[in-house]
């Protein structure tokens, strides 16, 4: 786990420091790797989830759109 | 900074190119034929073939061990899963099925269905759904230990016997697939080729004389070569063989070149059901000592191998319909021509098949007599 | 004005092959019609026609906009963002699903004990590489990746003519009438509605648009049809019971006891053609994003983006029941609102309000 993350921080920087002049998209990067880091933690983690579809599944059976 | 950029993206190729799936040749116990059979135990007894390559070799000169190019393993085992693991173990190597050629069935199994083997044949993934499939009245052990002179592994002969019963018309070679669509489709019977070894031969060999029913996935019954023929004739499944039949004391012999079945079934206002089948079949006169046959007669002759060919339709007709197995797929062709018809009788199915009617129309043409036409016998005269 | 990079031969075959993309899906739409799985499919081609002329007619109305663009001029900038944020998710969405399918067909059928995040990580990684370097390269690629997937398609079907039974076909419309809506449904969302993400690139596309969508998709269609109708006739009733069609069919490919076992090769197809669907909804998730944010840059965001896709796409479904329930079942209303309402709701409200791009 820890090289993974260790790759991706790297993978972050690489791309952080070519954004020059570009406050949205240094933002923007910060954002998505926030998501995808939080996610690779909630994975190592005991908590369990899920991948979005089974949320999907789960509203469109509440809203009773379904075959 | 290029070169070190193209060597971090390559770096991942040396790290990832050994995939965790990956088994060396010599670390697979390659599986030629899965038998199976019931126990002294009421269990299942599993027999897998496994090929020894070093082994395999053309005569004695190739090859360099003298020993056997086959090893049976067998185990006792609850599901056929366990089975397979338990002769991975006994074998050290990894079990490979990818190359399983056929299942054999032990008849008493059979008679209690199948259906539970075919489903683990059809999950496993290494297996494809053309693995043939085969009944036997013998030992399982015996009959996976006979080879041929041509044949070395036992279960690559069974497999051989049984695509040439596609090619003399004794028998209807069946696949996994053609058995589970069968049982998938509206027609609830099935025929498997039974095996058997030929004690009379020398050295022992092996024959395919008879087929075994089934009923959706149990064995109810068997038939002769003959009768399995007449199912054939109906099927659109013969493509070669031979017929003999006899007129005024002769004895007539014929090849079967081709034929050709079309068959269709009608259905009238008041639910009657009929079947019509049309046989286009062109022979090759091969027996004919008398020199019977002339232009003038050879209308009775046809008449006379019609006559055969009927008779051994509606022998087996007979058999079926008494044991209410719709093998020939008439049920299938109903709900094909009319699905709304096979639904309202489908319930009364059997009454029906019991009094179907078939009409079998037969057209024959000699095409040939042979490399002579007349005969020696007549010539003398 | 934005440069065209697209050539209109290049953006057709990029559909092409994005259809094709799809054709491992088949199993959400078989089981229920068994044998008549054609029937869907044919009348997915008919029902998705009218749908490829909205696209196109809002490709040509809002002619260099991208969808987001699009969005934004129709409902305002705050919703049309808001819009543009809900397809972004439907993307990413769908490009998890691909990458979930092709990456559960490698370690069930080819690699059995390599986990499936490999697959996933190696999938992401290549596409990431042809996203960064742009999509007019990707829909470039295209046409070397159909010409060899249309040989080895057209191969395969010679290689398996002897197993070909037209009997299959038959009976037909013997099943529920509901039945067929919902395949319909599938169908028309599932891969052929997905062809909305084209639109994302079409204001960079040269040439006749109309043109370009309508022939992408007819054929990309079609030679679903074909793989579909090449199933049904060698695999039969059975076509109901195997996970994955296609592959099942092709492994029955048996000439003489020679040519036999090259499903494996032939599977490379399935490969290629996921791969360039994945591409393609990556390079519209990152673009997307990018526009949404108003960033000049996206190629910044790609690795970032890889991350978060391989991250959903392992945390997977609970098991491959679930996944078909899912895509039999729900999907198809999932993406209703993205494939079908959306666009023409965008269309309508444009002809309405008389907006368009110069």
């Amino acid at each position: 786990m820890s090289t993974v993350i260790v790759v991706y921080a790297f993978i972050f920087l690489s791309d952080f420091m070519q954004i020059k002049g570009d406050k949205n998209g240094r933002w923007l990067l910060m954002l998505s790797s926030a998501v995808g880091i939080s996610v690779l933690l909630l994975l190592q983690s005991d908590i369990k989830i899920t991948t979005p579809a089974v949320h999907i599944m789960n509203f469109l059976e509440y809203l009773g759109l379904h075959y | 900074m290029k070169k070190i950029k193209v060597l971090c993206s390559l770096l991942p190729v040396l790290l990832l190119g050994g995939c965790w799936s990956r088994t060396e040749i010599s670390d697979l116990s390659i599986v030629m034929g899965v038998a199976v059979e019931k126990n002294d135990k009421g269990e299942i007894g599993l027999l897998t073939q496994i090929v020894v390559p070093e082994n395999v070799g053309l005569g004695n000169g190739d090859g360099k061990g003298s020993g056997e190019s086959y090893v049976n393993i067998y185990t006792d085992c609850k599901y056929l899963a366990e089975g397979m693991v338990r002769a991975g173990n006994q074998s050290d190597k990894e079990i490979y099925l990818s190359h399983n050629l056929i299942l054999l069935i032990s008849e008493e199994m059979a008679k209690e269905g199948i259906y539970p083997q075919l489903d683990y044949i059809m999950r496993n993934n290494e297996l494809r759904l053309n693995v043939l499939l085969f009944v036997t009245e013998n030992n399982i052990r015996d009959i996976m230990d006979v080879k041929s002179e041509t044949f070395q592994i036992p279960a690559t002969y069974i497999a051989s016997l049984g695509v040439a019963l596609g090619q003399n018309s004794g028998g209807m070679n069946k696949d996994v697939l053609e058995f589970v669509t069968n049982m998938l489709e509206k027609s609830n019977g099935s025929l498997i080729p039974i095996v058997t070894i030929d004690k009379t031969s020398e050295p022992t060999s092996l024959k395919v004389t008879s087929t075994a029913v089934f009923k959706d996935d149990k064995m109810i019954g068997k038939l002769s070569a003959n009768e399995t023929r007449g199912i054939m004739w109906l099927d659109d499944h013969i493509n070669r063989g031979e017929i003999t039949t006899e007129l005024d004391g002769n004895i007539f012999s014929a090849r079967i070149n081709s034929s050709k079945t079309k068959r269709k079934i009608f259905i009238d206002k008041n639910d009657k059901v009929s079947v019509r089948a049309d046989i286009d079949t062109e022979l090759f006169i091969k027996r004919d000592i008398y020199g019977y046959i002339t232009a003038d007669n050879i209308g009775k002759v046809k008449e006379a191998f019609a006559q055969e060919i009927k008779s051994e339709i509606y022998a087996t007709l007979k058999k079926m319909r008494d044991s209410k197995t719709d093998v020939y797929g008439f049920a299938q062709d109903l709900y094909r021509t009319d699905f709304k018809a096979w639904n309202r009788l489908e319930d009364k199915w059997d009454d029906i098949f019991k009094n179907l009617y078939v009409d079998v129309n037969i057209n024959i043409s000699i095409r040939e007599t042979g490399s002579i036409d007349r005969s020696i016998l007549k010539e003398r005269e | 004005m934005t440069a065209l990079k697209i050539k209109e031969r290049d953006f057709t075959i990029a559909m092409i092959c994005f259809l094709q993309g799809s054709t491992l899906f088949t199993i959400f739409f078989a089981p229920n019609l068994k044998w008549e799985a054609w029937i869907p499919a044919l009348a997915g081609i008919v029902l998705t026609l009218p749908l490829i002329w909205v696209y196109s007619a809002l490709a040509t109305t809002f002619s260099g906009k991208s969808l987001c663009g699009i969005n934004e001029i129709v409902f305002g900038k705050a919703a049309g963002k808001i819009i543009s944020c809900m397809y972004i998710f439907y993307f990413i969405e769908i490009t998890v699903l691909s990458t979930d399918n092709i990456g559960s067909f490698f370690s069930d059928y080819i690699m059995p004990e390599t986990p499936k995040a490999v697959f996933f990580i190696m999938i992401i990684v290549v596409c990431s590489f042809a996203v960064r370097s742009g999509i007019e390269n990707i829909m470039k690629m295209g046409f070397v990746l159909l010409a060899f997937v249309t040989v080895s398609v057209v191969v395969n079907i010679l290689l398996l003519a002897n197993k070909i039974n037209l009997k299959n076909f038959l009976p037909v419309f013997s099943q529920e009438f509901i039945k067929y809506v919902q395949s319909v449904h599938t169908v028309v969302t599932m891969p052929f509605g997905e062809v909305v993400v084209f639109l994302m690139f079409t204001h960079i596309t040269s040439g006749n648009i109309k043109r370009g969508y309508l022939l992408g998709f007819l054929i990309g269609a079609l030679s679903i049809l074909i793989i579909i109708i090449r199933d049904i006739s060698v695999l039969g009733v059975a076509m109901s019971i195997v996970s994955v069609p296609s592959y099942e069919a092709l492994r029955l490919i048996d000439i003489s006891n020679i040519l036999t076992r090259i499903e494996v090769l032939i599977s490379f197809n399935m490969v290629i053609m996921s791969f360039m669907k994945i591409s393609v909804l990556y390079c519209a998730i990152v673009e997307g994003i990018a526009e949404v944010a108003g960033t000049k840059d996206y190629k910044h965001q790609v690795w970032a983006m890889g991350v978060i896709i391989i991250c959903f796409a392992v945390l997977g479904f609970e098991s491959g029941y679930q996944e078909v329930e899912y895509g039999m079942s729900y999907h198809a209303f999932f993406a209703t609102p993205f494939t079908i309402i959306l666009p023409i709701a965008t269309l309508i409200t444009a002809k309405l309000r008389r907006l368009k791009t110069v």
